[in-house]
């Protein structure tokens, strides 16, 4: 029988605060809304995006210099904090142990400087300082190198299931007995690249956005990091952790069908959703509810309706947390599953931010008020472009 | 815990396939050296790089599906259609695949941004930018040979092709996939290159090692094969391809600095054992990171 996977530390920060009780407490009583773009220089203000305006300055006793590392490896580091003092572990407890970071991005692989690049087009010759910093800013890389130990790296770049397929990825390591802790989740910005980008493609909001909803008009592109530390039950319990929840299942598939549009009848997220409820040996009658994509795009939505009206039981609460945190690309399905684990652990899930008509097309309709918990399951569905679809399933429980 | 290696192939600017890196090998063919124009002012010199010839992808690829296509993704093309092209098309669809790059579509990034100008941004290039995720060339190899198994893109520099290898392992290991397709690929971006030359030594077209190079390694595993990898994480004794540590043995003279310069190893190792002229217990290639665990694979005939 496989081991079973304990998550020992949750870490997060988004718009709406800089780690999870202020992000619940955001969230539940003084949502901040979408503003015009600050971190950058751009023409199209009218877009805005929930952005986090301020990381910390130190991981422990590391200073975080901007001119060192990039804004995604500052939230990391931010998360990471978080996530091991819930997990009760010190970077030296790590160090006798296999240690996997892998961590979920898409800008925190590129050159967001686009000033940077800018000037060296237009021949500038500008100093090699933003280069270094973005070699320097590899996600699980400079994670390592802050925590100073030797680990087994994997920065995973699906697009936006970046970080569902991170955190999935740590189970299969820890599963497959090649590593014994995975510091798994999910860093990532808006920049000029992708606010341009996504606003070129027609699919940005020029308001809140309104997942599952009728009048749904496109995303808010968001920043944020998360970190969920994993580790096989029994050796968390040996070091006298007492885990309270648990990646139960997972599951990834690739659509192979077209560069940006997901295959239209959720090829790739059907097998995703049913071989997460499959590892976790439950049937969909058992989840308290699904964190959706829920992009607030028309494709992505009806594609997720399409599929949850035929896998999810009747009446399974569906939620989308985007219209708290924006869609924070990379990061964004570690956001949210740090989200649902305070939602789960709690007992009480959040209302979905953004919803009010109902979409009979799309066939999802989102909690419009808080939901008390009475099951043990959730799951979290991510797509990305390129036809990637990932899917985890978490418990709560004793040890 | 042991995986195979069913097939595998290079692409390097000493060539394309097995038969063509055996020849780099032996320095029968020296790799391509082209130029890179820089900006600047003043105007640097151009940066010498090998270059990796595409030509080879139209054998296996209609021109018309590539046409948009960066050279990333292109390599990645090249190297599955050769990997692949024995393996029934009811096969294909249960694959596993993973991409690893050390720069992914940082070239197409930055031709995206080129695109970005004026007060209103209004030149931006919806079609460029749904090519500068990372994972556009896995999204073009899944599509071309309708992959529907599990598919990930690693980019962490040098480290990618090792952790390709630990997940590969790890999803034929649990029956995640029976075969999984590894590819490794790289272009040389502008920017790689600018740096290169304001920071690096002066590039000596004579030393092909010590120049940028574009290309890329594929390997197809399973759980049977040609050849069996034994992963180790201590550095074992014997023979070791790559890496900088005492004894290793580098052939980068015939692909240059790449971030997946461990693939290109292990080919040659796969040469090596595979024509006799490698020893019986095997060679270990070192797939490490500075700032990783020690990781190496051990290649050995089964």
């Amino acid at each position: 029988m496989s081991a079973r996977i304990a998550v020992t530390g949750i870490g997060c920060l988004c718009a709406q605060g800089g780690n999870g009780p202020d992000i619940m407490e955001a969230i539940d009583h003084r949502p901040v809304l979408p503003r015009p773009p600050s971190t950058f220089t751009t023409p199209l203000r009218e877009y805005p995006v929930f952005d986090v305006e301020r990381t910390a300055e130190r991981f422990l006793d590391v200073p975080l210099d901007p001119e060192r590392f990039t804004r995604c490896v500052r939230m990391a580091a931010q998360a990471l904090e978080e996530a091991l003092r819930a997990a009760d572990l010190a970077p030296g407890d790590l160090k006798g142990r296999r240690v996997a970071i892998v961590m979920g991005t898409t800008a925190g692989v590129t050159l967001s400087d686009a000033e940077y690049c800018k000037d060296y087009y237009a021949g500038r010759s500008p100093a090699t300082g933003p280069y270094a910093r973005f070699l320097r800013s590899n996600p699980s890389l400079a994670l390592a190198r802050i925590l100073d130990i030797p680990a087994i790296p994997f920065t995973v770049v699906n697009a936006c299931a970046s970080s569902t397929d991170a955190v999935g990825l740590g189970r299969t390591l820890l599963q497959a007995g090649m590593a014994d802790v995975a510091v798994t989740g999910g860093t990532d910005e808006v920049c000029e690249v992708n606010h341009t980008g996504f606003v070129s493609l027609l699919i940005h909001s020029k308001g809140p956005c309104r997942p599952f909803d009728l009048h749904r008009d496109g995303l808010n592109l968001g920043s944020g990091a998360a970190v969920l530390i994993l580790e096989r039950e029994a050796e968390a319990q040996r070091r006298g952790a007492r885990p309270e929840v648990f990646l139960t299942g997972y599951g990834t598939f690739a659509d192979g069908h077209h560069m940006t549009a997901p295959h239209p009848e959720g090829r790739g997220l059907r097998k995703a959703v049913a071989k997460a409820l499959a590892e976790s040996g439950i049937g969909p009658g058992d989840l308290a509810f699904v964190n959706a994509h829920g992009t607030a795009t028309k494709d992505n939505d009806l594609v997720e309706g399409s599929v949850f009206a035929d896998l999810l039981a009747p009446g399974t609460p569906v939620v989308s947390t985007k219209g708290y945190t924006g869609h924070t690309l990379g990061a964004a399905g570690a956001i949210e599953a740090a989200i649902s684990l305070y939602a789960l652990k709690r007992g009480m899930l959040m209302k979905s931010a953004g919803f009010e008509v109902f979409d009979a097309s799309c066939g999802i309709s989102p909690s419009r008020e808080p939901l008390a918990l009475d099951k043990d399951y959730f799951m979290s569905t991510s797509l990305g472009f390129g036809g990637s679809n990932a899917a985890l399933v978490f418990s709560r429980g004793r040890s | 815990m042991s995986v195979f290696i069913r097939e595998y192939t290079t692409l390097c600017a000493s060539g394309f396939g097995s038969e063509a890196f055996a020849r780099a090998l032996k320095r029968e063919c020296p790799p391509t050296v082209a130029y890179k124009e820089l900006k600047g002012d003043p105007l640097p010199p151009p940066m010498p790089y090998l270059k990796a010839d595409l030509a080879p992808l139209k054998e296996f690829v209609p021109p018309r599906v590539t046409r948009r296509m960066d050279t990333f993704g292109r390599i990645a093309l090249l190297l599955g259609s050769v990997l692949l092209k024995d393996v029934p098309p009811e096969e294909r669809g249960d694959l596993g695949l993973i991409v690893a790059t050390g720069y992914g579509s940082f070239t197409t990034n930055m031709d995206f941004l080129n695109t970005i100008t004026g007060q209103t941004h209004a030149g931006a290039s919806p079609m460029l930018f749904s090519s500068t995720v990372h994972n556009s060339a896995m999204a073009a190899v899944a599509i071309h040979f309708g992959i529907q198994g599990p598919a990930c893109t690693l980019s962490m520099f040098e480290a990618s092709l090792g952790g390709a290898f630990v997940l590969g392992e790890a999803w034929v290991a649990s029956g995640q996939a029976r075969q999984v397709l590894v590819l490794a690929a790289d272009d040389v971006p502008h920017l790689a290159a600018y740096y290169e030359s304001r920071t690096g030594p002066e590039p000596d077209p004579s030393r092909p090692e010590t120049l940028l190079a574009e290309g890329g390694a594929g390997f197809l595993l399973g759980g049977s094969g040609r050849l069996r990898l034994v992963r180790e994480e201590f550095r074992p004794a014997g023979t070791v391809f790559g890496g900088c540590g005492e004894g290793s043995i580098s052939h980068a003279r015939a692909y240059g600095r790449i971030a997946c310069a461990p693939g290109f190893e292990l080919g040659a190792a796969a040469l090596h054992l595979e024509t006799g002229a490698g020893p019986k217990e095997g060679i270990a290639v070192d797939f490490s990171h500075p700032d990783g665990r020690p990781l190496f694979y051990r290649l050995a005939i089964p």
